[in-house]
């Protein structure tokens, strides 16, 4: 287990590496998944109250109904009665919506209603800077609207009926209610989005960790130190992948014991099955970048290259991935691209663990966790090939460079 | 047991080739227990491509290579535990320590830690290294560095040493103390291969000396049986003003095998007459020529070589 130890001793050597990549950013990833508000959908729903003014220049049973409408859907604020206090009111946002209701507006508006003509104007003032304004003056509309249904529909009938009947139409609201749709994890959320987010971690991690301790075994001089002594060939890369599989498990359990510690609750509302398939993904997409690292480091890449390589592939990986922006915003063709990189199965496992529950179908988690390791397979056969390249090029030391050396 | 059971390393007729390149022609060599044996000849002749072949680093086209008087061949790794292999270029690794990396090597061939841990502290002793266990490779010098490498390659006491040019690059001082070390391994029992294109070293430490060109051997033997294949017994050297007639006159002389000028320096070859520097003065007091400083100078492998091949051995 010589070879091992020195591939650990080596990877201890570059500490940093696994510091910054995964320990580094594990932690940016509980920051981000901390800063983002998973609570549930109704909160969002509630509608901010706007502040409006109502000047009454016609002190008319109309002008108090609306008043009280106003009332009962923002806040009521004092504005003087004066162009000057109007601008500023507004310009100040002291009030988001400012109505007029100008002197013998009620009898000139039950007039227009009976003989069918259209309904006098009122002066309106609302910012520019936000749309409630905009929105209050068309629930304004709308309140006139339907007292002027009601005079035309009962012509004889009390106005105050008209208004207290108006109020009665007005305040039939519809029934809201937050359905939760079949896809959607509501208590694992911050979970599930760090874990998401570990596809960068992860990727940019163990790749460049991984690359640099391949290219560092595989120098030219040493390896052919190493395949002169009575160590075999087949014992020293069986080592050497024993040293990366080291790397690869203390990442991925790294990552996901942060994440367990990190967030309890969120931990709480996943089932048994479904942390168990969130730890095989995790172990699963390590692989698959165990091997992308491996590969990197048999074509010989330089430290500085799998840093490059590491963090380009990673964000791509993770960005495809759906780590950073939902992919159902994304674009037809990015979504069948995304199916071609390793990101979309991870995420895609990790979505169906958060809600799988006992005796759950897992065909489809398995089929992902299925797919990564294909990639890994994919990476590692890749990887082989250009080891087996690598031994007869000049920097291996091998025939090439004794072909160059005698030439 | 036959004449190559009784050799430490023995090589027949191994040929390689590159296409229709041979990169070695033929080559064979016989060393025995205690030698230290020199492969010396210009880069590119072969030297390093023999030493990969021997040490199954490379395949061959044909030919034998026996170690201890077994064959050689890539899973012979009883052989292999026997031997040791210094490289041209520094093969340590940067993120370990001397002790670390010294340590890993020697535990390729020592298994037993206990064991493991005296050899390497005799390694470093032996080199010298001892300021510098806890140092990493990128802090020591150059010299120090070529220390490491050589440590990193005798601590398990192999019977057999390869040094492939380990002085290349090499401060005067350290490549004192690198022969100095090797001539001490000797003395205690390790047979010494030891390539290298630079010729004093090969005369100084060397108790045979192989020169090769072109994958070929040119010639192996002592210091001494090589010097006396050239026809060349001195160089006879005279600072003076010499004319283009006098030096052809000169190299008309009886015995003299070459002549050349250059930097106001007559260099005269010559066999092994008996009034060689007198008749060359003489031909120059003929030609009105005064000579300055006079001095002979016995043959090098460099004339060795030249005698050879026509060309210079550093060419």
């Amino acid at each position: 287990m010589q070879a091992c130890k020195c591939a650990l001793r080596v990877i201890r050597g570059n500490l940093v590496f696994f510091l910054v990549y995964i320990v580094g950013l594990s932690f940016m990833g509980i920051f981000m998944s901390q800063s983002f508000d998973f609570s549930g959908t109704e909160e969002l729903l509630q509608g901010e109250s706007v502040e409006v003014a109502l000047v009454d220049r016609d002190e008319s049973a109309l002008s108090k109904a609306l008043e009280e409408f106003l009332g009962e859907r923002a806040t009521l604020v004092q504005v003087a009665d004066s162009p000057l206090a109007f601008q500023d009111a507004v310009a100040k946002g002291q009030t988001g919506y400012l109505l007029v209701v100008p002197e013998g507006y009620e009898e000139a508006f039950r007039a227009a209603a009976l003989a069918g003509e259209e309904a006098p104007q009122m002066d309106v003032v609302y910012s520019y800077y936000a749309a409630d304004g905009a929105l209050m003056d068309e629930a304004v509309d709308a309140y006139l609207s339907c007292v002027r249904s009601l005079i035309v529909e009962a012509p004889d009938a009390p106005f105050e009926e008209v208004l207290m009947r108006t109020a009665q139409v007005m305040d039939v609201r519809a029934d809201v209610q937050v359905m939760q749709a079949s896809d959607a994890v509501a208590g694992p959320d911050r979970f599930v989005f760090y874990l998401q987010w570990s596809t960068y971690t992860l990727f940019a991690g163990i790749v460049v960790c991984i690359g640099m301790l391949i290219s560092t075994m595989n120098r030219a001089d040493v390896r052919r130190r190493n395949l002169a002594s009575p160590m075999s060939y087949a014992s020293y890369n069986v080592q050497l992948a024993l040293s990366c599989g080291i790397l690869a498990l203390v990442s991925c359990a790294w990552t996901l014991l942060l994440g367990l510690i990190a967030f309890p609750d969120a931990v709480a509302a996943i089932s048994v099955e479904g942390l168990a398939f969130c730890g095989l993904a995790i172990l699963a997409y390590s692989l698959m970048a165990l091997a992308f690292g491996f590969m990197l480091g048999q074509f010989g890449v330089s430290a500085l290259m799998c840093n490059a390589f590491g963090n380009i592939f990673g964000m791509v990986v993770s960005f495809l991935g759906g780590a950073w922006v939902p992919l159902e915003l994304l674009s037809p063709e990015v979504m069948a691209l995304a199916h071609w990189l390793p990101g979309f199965w991870y995420t895609d496992a990790c979505q169906l663990a958060a809600q799988m529950g006992p005796g759950s179908a897992v065909g489809d988690a398995v089929l992902d966790l299925g797919v990564l390791l294909l990639f890994a397979v994919a990476f590692l056969s890749v990887g082989f090939a250009a080891a087996k390249r690598r031994l007869q090029t000049s920097e291996a030391g091998g025939n090439r460079a004794a072909e160059v050396s005698v030439a | 047991m036959n004449e190559s059971n009784a050799c430490v390393l023995s090589v027949q007729n191994l040929v390689k080739r590159y296409g229709s390149m041979v990169a070695l022609d033929h080559l064979s060599m016989e060393i025995a227990p205690g030698e230290i044996f020199g492969l010396l000849g210009p880069n590119g002749s072969g030297k390093t491509t023999a030493m990969n072949c021997i040490l199954q680093l490379l395949t061959y086209d044909k030919g034998s290579i026996e170690l201890f008087g077994q064959p050689m061949s890539q899973t012979r790794y009883d052989l292999k535990r026997r031997i040791g292999v210094v490289p041209q270029n520094v093969a340590v690794f940067e993120e370990l320590t001397v002790r670390e990396n010294i340590d890993y090597f020697c535990s390729l061939y020592v298994s037993d830690a206990a064991r493991r841990k005296q050899l390497v502290a005799e390694a470093v002793e032996f080199v010298g290294l001892e300021e510098y266990v806890r140092a990493r490779p990128k802090k020591l010098s150059g010299g120090l560095l070529r220390r490491l490498n050589i440590a990193c390659g005798i601590a398990h006491k192999p019977e057999l040493v390869f040094f492939d040019e380990p002085t290349v690059a090499v401060d005067p001082q350290s490549r004192a103390s690198i022969l100095d070390g090797i001539k001490v391994m000797n003395q205690a029992g390790s047979t010494v291969v030891y390539t290298s294109h630079y010729m004093e070293e090969v005369e100084e430490i060397c108790t045979r000396i192989m020169i090769m060109d072109k994958g070929r051997t040119l010639a192996c033997g002592t210091n001494e049986e090589l010097k006396a294949i050239v026809a060349a017994g001195e160089q006879i050297v005279i600072e003076a003003e010499v004319s283009e007639a006098a030096v052809i006159a000169i190299g008309k002389l009886e015995h003299v095998v070459r002549v050349s000028y250059d930097d106001g320096r007559l260099r005269v070859a010559c066999s092994n007459g008996q009034h060689n520097v007198a008749d060359v003065l003489a031909e120059l007091s003929k030609a009105k020529i005064a000579p300055g400083r006079i001095w002979a100078e016995p043959p090098t492998l460099n004339d060795v070589f030249l005698e050879i091949t026509g060309r210079e051995l550093r060419d």
